[in-house]
């Protein structure tokens, strides 16, 4: 079976674990560059006022032009790995080892904006990112950068108070995983759905129906609480 | 619909990220996907060419507005590749009679300019709904959210980023000799070439952008759907089924002592009229002859192919010309080969000896280690015994005057230094050992008073142009050096106590 699709960049450490990380496409992209160029233009016109003050005024504006030309991004994502318009979209750049953007890998990629500015408004960058398997236009080629989906922390989820019942033995580990995500998201399934889920686990032991969701959220509970629930 | 098959990682993604596996996924089939658009997008536009009078803008517009029916069969495509079913291009017609069923003329119509277009046309085209059904289901498909309609938006602007890209491109690339490319006329279309060339790239965009369009919407629709039924889940429980139902254990190990025990019992179970019963007309021999002959055969065993280099045999060729030796020859090659052995043996014997007595002569332990010749630099205090004269300080004056008589002037000038460094020891300051010229006058005038120095100064650049420049000094500079000197010594004696 050829390795299936996904958008994920596996990043093996030397302890052999594989990171996911969840490399972010040219949509959000677009519109994160969209909303920093807002930002910046928001910052322009607060600038744009100095020229009124004669020759030093003018001076004084083009220097900070020009450093909201070259420098916004940078000061952004080594500060805190994302520009405002990223972190609005829940983008964070790193590097392609997955650790965050150290100040040379921020300054390479974002002096080759101007390349991927090419001919006009990010074309060439658009076309790198549409061939680019991991999505990286050139500027993250060169510096050896990824944008990444930020890991949003999630609200604790519950699994509901059911009796619980004693897992079967030969259950691996990622169908126990997927047990505990069937208690878990179960509420935002449709009951029919729920029991047909439910039915693929238990049908060969002859429970079905209500019992069957009954007995796999019992398995979840016994997973996620243990026995401590029954002794207590 | 089979989910085992399927050609994407099923897992819970958040809308952005369903995007994104739609990007990766048009990546991914890019080719088939844009020859489909080709194949079908080709007659279309060939028909709104007579249709729009050849006028280059509505012809893009015509076109613009028929996208829906390019994305049908781009649609049904992606589908099928999704659980591994490539439609090759002998089954166009059928994409084509599925992917443009009645159910789309919405899609032409009203809905054209809707904004979720790529993400609503799944639930056309391949739920098949319609009426109340089709309505309430968009409806709860709808509730996840306003990605579809950014995928939209900006995929409009991607085309035309990509459009004007394409434009400035060629217009920065063609050399300055060849027609240039009006970009006003390309842009606005006013009837030239130009407008052609401009109308043209358009449609390549279209053709671009057009796969990671649908497969975009359908990969948003297939992680609501992933949200909404939990797909994952069914594939991990029935992958945990499947596994459980398996006979005779999990492990590869298992297997294999369940495959023993098959064939141990196997003689138990299996009808006693199969049963192995010796034959009555073979004897043993027989019976070992055809063992190896249903052996031999193509049931047993499995044959396998490899390449690999040889170097191609010359057979007997080289036998002709190969020169034929004078008859005494090979006996003289023995013999000789024999003496240079034994030449070589004795050689290497007598090395050896040679070897180990000019060891035993170096190798002298009862005498222990020797010492370790001196080699710390010479002292500047010891200058004037390691001299080459070994004579006292009073005498120095008398042997300079002897070098000059002799118009020695570089012993006379090194004598002289030397014996200032000597009276230099006597005036106390440390010199470190291996200091160089410059460093014992920087001693002794860190240490000495301006007046305590006499002719050092003087005498050590005298000294250093010689040796370094090798610029001898005038004899009357050394007469006055000497007279200096021994002024100097003589102050020193004087008040010494």
């Amino acid at each position: 079976m050829p390795r299936q699709i996904d958008s994920i960049r596996f990043n093996e450490t030397p302890e052999g674990i594989d990171l996911e990380l969840r490399v972010a496409g040219p949509v959000p992209r677009a519109l994160a560059l969209f909303l920093d160029g807002l930002v910046r233009a928001g910052l322009y016109l607060v600038l744009i006022p100095l020229s009124a003050l004669a020759d030093t005024g003018v001076g004084l504006m083009l220097i900070g032009f020009f450093l909201l030309e070259w420098f916004y991004p940078v000061v952004f994502e080594v500060r805190a790995g994302a520009t405002p318009g990223k972190r609005a979209m829940g983008l964070v750049v790193v590097h392609d080892d997955g650790t965050p953007v150290g100040l040379p890998a921020s300054m390479i990629r974002n002096l080759l904006r101007v390349v991927d500015f090419l001919p006009v408004f990010y074309g060439v960058g658009l076309v790198s990112v549409l061939l680019d398997h991991d999505f990286r236009r050139l500027g993250d080629l060169a510096a050896g950068t990824l944008v990444l989906h930020a890991e949003r922390r999630a609200p604790p989820r519950t699994i509901a108070d059911t009796p619980p019942v004693q897992v079967p033995p030969g259950f691996a580990l990622e169908t126990q995983q997927a047990i505990l995500s069937y208690a878990e998201r179960g509420p935002r399934l449709s009951a029919a759905r729920r029991v047909e889920l439910a039915e693929v686990l238990t049908a060969d032991g002859g429970i079905r129906g209500e019992a069957a969701v009954r007995r796999v959220e019992g398995w979840a509970s016994w997973l996620a609480r243990g026995r401590g629930l029954e002794a207590s | 619909m089979d989910l085992d098959r399927i050609a994407v990682r099923t897992r819970p993604r958040g809308a952005w990220e369903g995007l994104d596996l739609g990007f990766a996924m048009a990546r991914t089939w890019f080719l088939p996907l844009w020859r489909l658009w080709w194949w079908t997008a080709l007659p279309t536009a060939v028909i709104c060419l007579f249709l729009t009078g050849f006028r280059a803008d509505l012809w893009l517009l015509a076109l613009w507005w028929l996208k829906p029916l390019n994305e049908g069969p781009l649609l049904l495509w992606a589908s099928r590749a999704l659980f591994g079913e490539s439609l090759g291009w002998r089954r166009f017609p059928e994409t084509w009679r599925a992917g443009w069923p009645r159910r789309l003329w919405p899609y032409l119509l009203w809905r054209r300019i809707g904004m979720r277009r790529s993400f609503l046309m799944p639930l056309t085209l391949l739920e098949g709904l319609s009426g109340q059904a089709a309505r309430e289901r968009r409806r709860v498909m709808n509730d996840g959210g306003g990605v579809p309609f950014w995928l939209t938006l900006v995929g409009y602007h991607f085309e035309v980023i990509l459009w004007m890209s394409l434009l400035l491109a060629v217009f920065f690339l063609v050399p300055a000799e060849l027609p240039r490319l009006d970009l006003v006329s390309a842009v606005t279309g006013e009837g030239s070439w130009a407008s052609w060339v401009g109308v043209l790239a358009y449609l390549l965009v279209f053709s671009v952008i057009a796969p990671f369009y649908v497969c975009a919407g359908f990969a948003l629709y297939l992680t609501r759907r992933t949200d909404l039924e939990a797909w994952d889940l069914e594939l991990a429980f029935r992958e945990a089924r499947d596994r459980r139902s398996e006979p005779a254990g999990l492990e590869p190990k298992g297997r294999f002592l369940g495959l023993l025990a098959a064939i141990a019992i196997l003689p138990l179970v299996v009808p006693p009229d199969v049963q192995a019963r010796p034959h009555p007309s073979l004897d043993p021999d027989q019976a070992r002859a055809l063992i190896q002959d249903v052996l031999a055969g193509p049931d047993f065993g499995s044959t396998m192919e490899t390449a690999y280099w040889a170097p191609i045999e010359r057979g007997d060729e080289p036998a002709e010309d190969s020169p034929v030796l004078p008859a005494g020859l090979p006996s003289f090659l023995r013999l000789s080969a024999r003496v240079l052995k034994w030449l070589l043996l004795v050689g290497a014997v007598g090395v050896v000896v040679w070897l180990s007595l000019r060891m035993s002569r170096d190798w002298r332990p009862w005498r222990g280690r020797r010492a370790r010749p001196d080699r710390r630099p010479p002292s500047p205090a010891r200058a004037l015994e390691t001299s080459a004269h070994g004579i006292e300080l009073a005498e120095v004056p008398t042997a300079v005057r002897a070098c000059l008589q002799a118009e020695d002037r570089r012993g006379a000038l090194a004598l002289l230094y030397r014996a200032s460094l000597t009276h230099l020891e006597t005036l106390g300051p440390p010199v470190p050992d291996g200091a160089t010229e410059g460093e014992c006058l920087a001693a002794a005038v860190r240490n000495l008073p301006r007046s305590a120095l006499g002719p050092l100064e003087p005498l050590t650049r005298a000294w250093q142009r010689l040796a370094y420049a090798h610029q001898e000094p005038s004899l009357e500079l050394l007469e006055a050096l000497l007279l200096a000197w021994c002024r100097w010594t003589q102050d020193a004696g004087a008040s010494a106590p």
